[in-house]
């Protein structure tokens, strides 16, 4: 199968540059070489911008632009708000309370805190959905806990969290609430007007903008330590000379996603359906993993017992489908990913898990495409196997 | 298109030699640990020649391609030939594999020395401890107490 007719389904890993997104950054390249920070009328114009995409991302996410501090992506997010948490925090208190399915950029954080500076970890199980309530959390909050992290959607398994009401339970208790909304900043409606948050991780390339950048949303008055000291850029809580070109992508793929995201949250949502029916009507013993119904709208995760993820993932590229496998395969191991055990799935099963994300460009045609293609792969896969559970 | 040599592909995607021999003269197998992914090979023998070898693998591309390429090198050797097969004869056959992906090859081969020394044990012409007769007690550390040619062919010989 040759380049034109491959069928990417891997939108949780990235998403291609929206075309008006790409102009954009050409323009800012190709024109506006001034530095934010000069006086003059070519850093003016460069600043120009840089305000402009500001703007336009605290709009998407009903912030005020003074309350954006752009980033390298979802990663230096997701460590800026932890990290600077802790060190602005650490006259309050000691405690970390976060989720046993968060990122890595997330839960490795905490676990170096933890290790480095003796923070106090907390991390909760999930529900075999990956969900954790918020009476788990309130019961894990106590006069040492900082700052709570909790995901928006998960990105192997789709399961969406209650962060509104874990958000209103930080607030009481003084607590500051972060969340990686990488996920679903552009997928699902995020209005910090109406969720209790201090700290939002934002990435760019989840939503047809460019790898490479980033934001961090902070409420006013959230306190916060910079983790890199210099020029004193945003100010001071993430110095270093702008990425004009890549914040002004950021700022137009903000503002198309925002404009797209109800037709095609419908859109996609009846495509993930679609994959849900069929793979159930062709597979046997597909299961679903992450929670039925509370979950992104692009997301379809599954588990198909008696093969290998690696396996399918290679077996569907030969195909002509770009997909992705919870398990990490690296160094001969192939370690099952943290997310699907989180869930109780019994270690053999999570190695057979399949994560299908569809976006902007998926047609009903791509997702019959897959469904033509997958039952027979895990049938070969399954007969080169012939694990006992399915003789 | 991917990390894997045409050859390997070939296998992964056409294996040869899935299944198992019923009854079979020799059986073994072997697993990868820290990854769970596990292959077991049936072995048929005629005049002390492999006949026939098939395999069973629960893993990823490069398992499985292992397993199948191992399969049919055996097939036709002496019991003798067929025990010095290495990872690098199954490397070799497949055109290489990526570096992290190479202890596959070796856990292929584990489980073809494990049948192998399962024909020898259960014809009593004496397992890998000597002539004559079934094994004696497994020592707990293997390091030591068996003859040094075997001890070489340790790594990737697994009995589990």
């Amino acid at each position: 199968m040759n380049a034109a007719t491959r069928v990417y389904l891997d939108h949780a890993a990235t998403t291609p540059v929206a075309p008006e997104v790409a102009e954009a950054m050409a323009r800012v390249l190709r024109e506006t070489h001034g530095n934010p920070s000069s006086v003059y009328a070519e850093g003016r114009a460069a600043r120009a911008l840089v305000d402009q995409a500001r703007e336009e991302v605290a709009a998407a996410l009903g912030a005020s632009g003074s309350e954006i501090v752009f980033t390298s992506g979802g990663t230096e997010a997701d460590n800026l708000a932890l990290r600077g948490t802790f060190a602005a925090r650490m006259g309050d208190g000691d405690g970390i309370v976060t989720t046993a399915v968060e990122h890595h950029a997330v839960l490795d954080t905490a676990q170096d805190l933890a290790d480095r500076l003796h923070a106090r970890l907390v991390v909760l199980p999930v529900d075999r959905h990956g969900r954790v309530s918020v009476s788990q959390v309130t019961a894990a909050l106590d006069e040492r806990t900082v700052l709570v992290s909790v995901m928006h959607g998960n990105n192997e398994v789709g399961t969406l969290q209650p962060i509104a009401e874990i958000g209103a339970a930080c607030r009481a208790s003084g607590v500051t609430f972060h969340s990686d909304a990488v996920q679903t900043v552009g997928a699902v409606p995020f209005d910090v007007g109406s969720i209790p948050i201090d700290l939002v991780s934002v990435n760019a390339h989840k939503f047809y903008g460019p790898k490479g950048v980033g934001a961090l949303y902070v409420r006013r008055g959230t306190r916060l330590v910079t983790l890199q000291t210099g020029g004193g850029q945003e100010r001071g809580r993430r110095t270093g000379t702008e990425n004009v070109a890549g914040i002004v992508g950021l700022g137009v793929a903000m503002r198309l996603a925002a404009e797209r995201r109800a037709s095609e949250a419908a859109r996609q949502t009846r495509l993930r359906d679609r994959l849900f029916e069929g793979i159930f009507e062709r597979v046997p013993g597909a299961l679903l993993t992450g929670h039925p119904t509370q979950r992104l709208p692009n997301n379809a995760s599954f588990c198909f017992p008696g093969t290998q993820g690696e396996a399918l993932v290679v077996a569907l590229d030969l195909e002509g489908f770009a997909v992705s496998s919870g398990s990490a395969c690296t160094s001969g191991n192939t370690e099952p990913s943290h997310v699907i055990l989180a869930l109780g799935i019994e270690r053999e099963v999570a190695q057979g898990s399949l994560r299908l994300t569809v976006g902007r460009d998926t047609t009903e045609a791509d997702v019959d495409a897959l469904l033509e293609a997958l039952p027979p792969i895990v049938a070969r896969l399954r007969s080169i196997s012939a694990e006992p559970a399915l003789r | 298109m991917n990390e894997y040599t045409a050859a390997a592909i070939d296998h992964f995607t056409s294996p040869r030699n899935v299944g198992a021999v019923d009854p079979p003269d020799g059986k073994g197998s072997d697993a990868n640990p820290s990854c769970g992914d596990r292959t077991t090979i049936t072995i048929r023998v005629d005049d002390g020649r492999v006949a026939e070898a098939r395999f069973r693998t629960f893993g990823c591309t490069a398992a499985i391609a292992s397993a199948s390429a191992l399969t049919e090198l055996a097939t036709g050797r002496s019991v003798e030939d067929a025990t010095a097969l290495a990872p690098f004869d199954v490397l070799h056959a497949l055109g290489g594999l990526p570096s992290r992906k190479e202890p596959c090859a070796l856990m292929a081969v584990g489980a073809l020395r494990a049948a192998l020394l399962d024909v020898r044990v259960r014809t009593g012409e004496g397992g890998a401890f000597g002539p004559g007769g079934p094994l004696p007690p497994q020592p707990t550390e293997p390091q030591g107490q068996q003859e040094p040619a075997q001890t070489k062919s340790a790594p990737g010989a697994g009995m589990r």
